[in-house]
């Protein structure tokens, strides 16, 4: 189930806000302050369940198994037994990374084997050819990374191991945050699970935060996507430069509001229920280096692999040349958890290259102190395109494509797109552009142009110094655009028949 | 700031549990997408972490869903209005609020398989059934946007493509000669002549009931000129929703004219129970003329209003609508041929937009339809063209023996084509070839 689905926004959520808040309330009543995390767990399992049925087995196992990993780790802590802590280390690690290889890179693996057998002459063995595709579990990068994430803070003693279970269980399935993030690493959150209180204040401000997101989904996201899928949808080699620039642009706009605004979805929910989870991105095209852009994308992720991958290497400790191979190794392993394809292999090469390339020249500015505004606005727009450059590989569907791709936004291309007779060519032949999807763009594109100290959503959603006609303006606008995007929801899956079907 | 949130916060309460409740007050929605409606999700404990259990609750959520049909209507406004852009990418937006599939012209501009490879197949196929003895007749009614391409407006540089196919169609459907009615010369004198309204709806894909009973006319007197005679024609007002405005989310019910016919004694009784799209019997029981034995009528929706009207002239007739032969031929590969062989008399009628489209019955299922199965199931009927066996060759290039020893060359017959039964299977004869003495060969005539 997706936040922007009817079933979503009309059926589970309100059941599950009432049904939460019920609880809340009887738990203080009756002296039951485990009843609401009850609660939540229920409509969080029911919720992944809805969506993927018996493969919340897998979510069951991840949780099981880091439960007691960190009772194994939490032993060796306190009789100073290392062997212990490595021991529950282990198991985590294993079940959880294992689980990651097996259901998310089996496929991509056996059909690169298969490939590789092949390519040099030989028979692939049976068992390649009856590999039958294993089912990508939703949400399974995430709740792995979560639920690993509490046994190595227990096992770092960052954390006290939890005594409940259906805490723990709670933190690894909490649905708002459960399939597409952010991210919680167990120490930011592991107090909120038994201590939180929802005021009507943070209801509202999470209700604000999450019209946001819907809105930034379904009104933006959504309506590029339509261009971006054109243009990525050709054939590169039949693209304009117009058409190549204009879908990746579409690209570049898409990906950011419809991760952004899922985030904004999930943080606005979990306030909803008393949580604070973490920012998950700030203005990231705003960024004044690829350094900066990381700091500002997907923090959540980035922070993981931080504390979790890159520190434990050595991270800046070591010697500069271990330091520089730890850099692109995580950014390698960052764009394979991406998804199990050739071209995020690429794409997190290609940062890792970027990063290095700013270390060694010590071009890595994070802020614009400093600086003229010629020179902030080169560096926005240059990592603006090196971002982009980096979207081409991450959008296509192999490295071949990406390269034509690529070609095609120097001018390469034809610009000949076999249009579909009977449609009319648009103003770039392959990328639609109908007044809907230009105001989409110049919304997404007037984003990118704001100074990077303004983000709107949390100030809009929290702030409570803002003036008073900014405030009943930003309110008003905000519910006209949620209704509007509930309606987009609603007629989305309106798809009638000409003849009554059968 | 916090009060406004806090209003905000109600706003987005009410908006998103109201369904909900209104759903537990007992207020249901009605289904809006023309199909049966889902039934309620039964709670079995075995289903659970079934996928499908939930995919059924949204199903059944959404066709009941409070206000579904207004929240629908309201987007679609919005698109109209504020974007300027069709709800629905397959309706286009015209000129003077008329809608048009635009399908119509997609399909045909773009079809699965050469347009000229189906209309050539149905051309012979009606050659076939002539040559057979049943009395054909193939006919085609024009697209909408073909009709009045006045009303396309913005759309009309999208669907100028169907132009040229749309030309070269007509002119290959007129080797069919007589057994061919053309309604894109009909329908254009009746626009012509008919100066004020339309004969096509705005707001749907079809024709008026005029037009259809105009073409049934036509149909009659083809095989009887001067036998459509109603003694009387009825018109009332008729509440009607245009398809087009259901598939955009705006359904519109509009008054339009109903018309009937009246003929002496009963009206024709209809045999069956089968919805619209067949295969539907019907009895004449007029004391007027009707055209004799059994009649097989193959539609699509542009006809189908006029089934009670042709049942008045067709002593037995057998109204099938091309989807569900498509059904019927899944199921039972020579469905249709059988049916031909049965009948006395064929009509055929295609929209011009399925016989250019995909879902042309004669190109996903080619084999039921294809006048090789015809000549096949229909074999006995065309003895007067079998050719002669002795006559059947000619030996002047040496490589046969001119049939005394078993093998010849056969030619093709020049206006018309040849076909050759060989282990049960027809096959159309292009070019000279070696064939058996005892080969079974049928020239069927160009055209009737």
């Amino acid at each position: 189930m997706v936040f922007s689905s009817i079933s979503f926004l009309f059926l589970f959520m309100p059941v599950a806000v009432v049904g939460y808040l019920v609880a809340d309330r009887l738990g203080v009543g009756l002296g039951l302050r485990w009843l609401r995390n009850l609660v939540l767990l229920g409509f969080s399992v029911l919720f992944y369940t809805w969506g993927s049925g018996p493969l919340v087995g897998l979510l069951a196992v991840s949780i099981v198994v880091d439960y007691f990993a960190a009772v194994v780790v939490d032993r060796g802590r306190r009789g100073e037994r290392a062997v212990l802590v490595r021991l529950g280390l282990a198991m985590s690690i294993m079940v959880n990374v294992g689980l990651l290889a097996y259901f998310k890179y089996a496929n991509f693996a056996v059909a690169e084997a298969t490939r590789a057998v092949t390519a040099i002459g030989l028979e692939p063995p049976t068992w390649m050819h009856d590999w039958v595709a294993v089912t990508l579990p939703i949400g399974i990068s995430f709740y792995t990374f979560q639920s690993m994430s509490y046994t190595i803070d227990v096992a770092q003693g960052r954390v006290r191991r939890l005594r409940n279970p259906l805490d723990f269980a709670l933190y690894v399935t909490l649905f708002p945050q459960l399939i597409a993030g952010p991210i919680v690493r167990f120490h930011e959150i592991s107090e909120q699970l038994g201590d939180r209180r929802t005021t009507i204040d943070q209801a509202a401000s999470g209700a604000t935060r999450f019209a946001h997101g819907l809105i930034k989904k379904v009104v933006v996201a959504d309506t590029v996507a339509v261009m971006a899928d054109a243009a990525f949808g050709a054939d590169p080699g039949s693209l304009s430069m117009t058409a190549a620039w204009l879908g990746v642009l579409a690209y570049t706009v898409q990906i950011y509001f419809d991760f952004s605004g899922y985030s904004d979805m999930a943080i606005g929910l979990g306030m909803v229920f008393g949580f604070r989870f973490p920012e998950n991105f700030r203005r990231p095209y705003s960024a004044l280096s690829v350094t900066d852009f990381w700091r500002r994308w997907h923090i959540t992720l980035s922070n993981w692999f931080r504390d979790y991958v890159y520190i434990p290497l050595g991270g800046n400790r070591v010697a500069s040349g271990r330091t520089y191979a730890n850099l692109v190794a995580v950014f390698v392993i960052t764009g394979i958890w991406h998804g199990a394809s050739w071209t995020f292999v690429i794409w997190g090469l290609y940062h890792g290259v970027l990063l290095l390339a700013e270390r060694l020249t010590g071009q890595r500015p994070l802020d614009g102190t400093g600086r003229s505004g010629v020179e902030r606005a080169g560096r926005r727009l240059g990592v603006l395109i090196a971002v982009m450059v980096g979207w081409v590989l991450f959008r296509s569907p192999d490295l071949g494509h990406a390269v034509d791709y690529l070609a095609a936004m120097t001018g390469a291309g034809s610009g000949q797109v076999d249009v579909h007779p009977g449609m009319t060519p648009s103003l770039t032949d392959a990328v639609p552009l109908t007044l809907r999807q230009a105001v989409a763009l110049a919304v997404g594109l007037g984003s990118m142009l704001l100074p990077p100290s303004v983000v709107i959503g949390p100030w809009l959603s929290e702030s409570t110094t803002v003036p008073r006609p900014i405030s009943l303006a930003a309110t008003g606008a905000t519910a006209t655009a949620f209704a509007y995007s509930l309606l987009v929801v609603i007629s989305g899956q309106f798809s009638p028949f000409l003849y009554f079907q059968f | 700031m916090i009060v406004a949130r806090r209003l905000l916060l109600v706003l987005m309460a009410v908006a998103t549990a109201a369904p909900l409740a209104l759903f537990g007050l007992g207020l249901r929605g009605a289904p809006i997408e023309n199909r049966w409606a889902t039934p309620p999700p039964k709670l079995e404990p075995g289903r659970l972490f079934d996928p499908e259990f939930y995919n059924h609750i949204e199903d059944y959520g959404l066709d009941v869903m409070p206000m579904h049909a207004e929240l629908v209507e309201a987007d679609a406004t919005a698109d109209i209005g504020l974007w300027r852009e069709s709800p629905n990418p397959d309706v286009g937006l015209g000129a003077d609020g008329w809608l048009f599939l635009v399908k119509s012209w997609q399909d045909g501009c773009a079809p699965a398989a050469e347009a000229s490879l189906v209309t050539e197949r149905l051309v012979a196929v009606v050659r076939v059934l002539e040559a057979s003895g049943r009395d054909t007749v193939l006919t085609v009614a024009p697209n909408k946007a073909t009709a009045y391409p006045d009303y396309l407006g913005p759309l009309a540089e999208q669907a100028a493509c169907l132009e040229p196919v749309r030309a070269r169609t007509q002119a290959e459907l007129a080797l069919a000669g007589s057994d061919y009615i053309d309604l894109f010369a009909v329908v254009a004198e009746e626009r012509d002549r008919v100066r004020t309204g339309s004969l096509y709806y705005a707001d749907d894909s079809h024709w008026k009931p005029t037009l259809t009973m105009t073409a049934a006319s036509r149909l009659v007197d083809h095989f009887d000129p001067g036998l459509w005679n109603p003694m009387a024609v009825e018109a009332s007002g008729e509440t009607r929703t245009g398809d087009l405005t259901n598939l955009i989310g705006r359904p519109d019910p509009t008054t339009h004219e109903r018309l009937a016919i009246d003929r002496t004694g009963p009206d024709p009784r209809r045999l069956d129970a089968n919805d619209q799209f067949g295969p539907n019997d019907w009895q004449s029981g007029t004391t007027d003329p009707v055209l004799e034995g059994q009649t097989l009528v193959l539609h699509d929706s542009f006809l189908a209003p006029a089934e009670p009207w042709l049942a008045a002239y067709l002593e037995r007739s057998r109204f099938v609508d091309w989807t569900r032969v498509d059904e019927l031929v899944a199921e039972d590969e020579v469905w249709l041929v059988d049916q031909l062989a049965d009948a006395d008399r064929v009509i055929l009628q295609l929209v011009e937009r399925n016989l250019l489209g995909r879902y042309a019955m004669v190109e996903q299922y080619p084999l039921a339809v294809t006048p090789e199965a015809l000549v096949v199931a229909l074999r006995d009927d065309l003895a007067p063209y079998r050719r002669p066996v002795g006559l059947a060759f000619s030996s002047g290039d040496g490589l046969g023996d001119g049939g005394r020893n078993g093998v010849s060359i056969m030619e093709p017959m020049a206006h018309g084509t040849t076909y050759i039964i060989v282990d049960g299977v027809a096959h159309a004869v292009t070019e000279p070839m070696a064939v058996s003495a005892r080969a079974e060969i049928y020239d069927i005539p160009g055209s009737g």
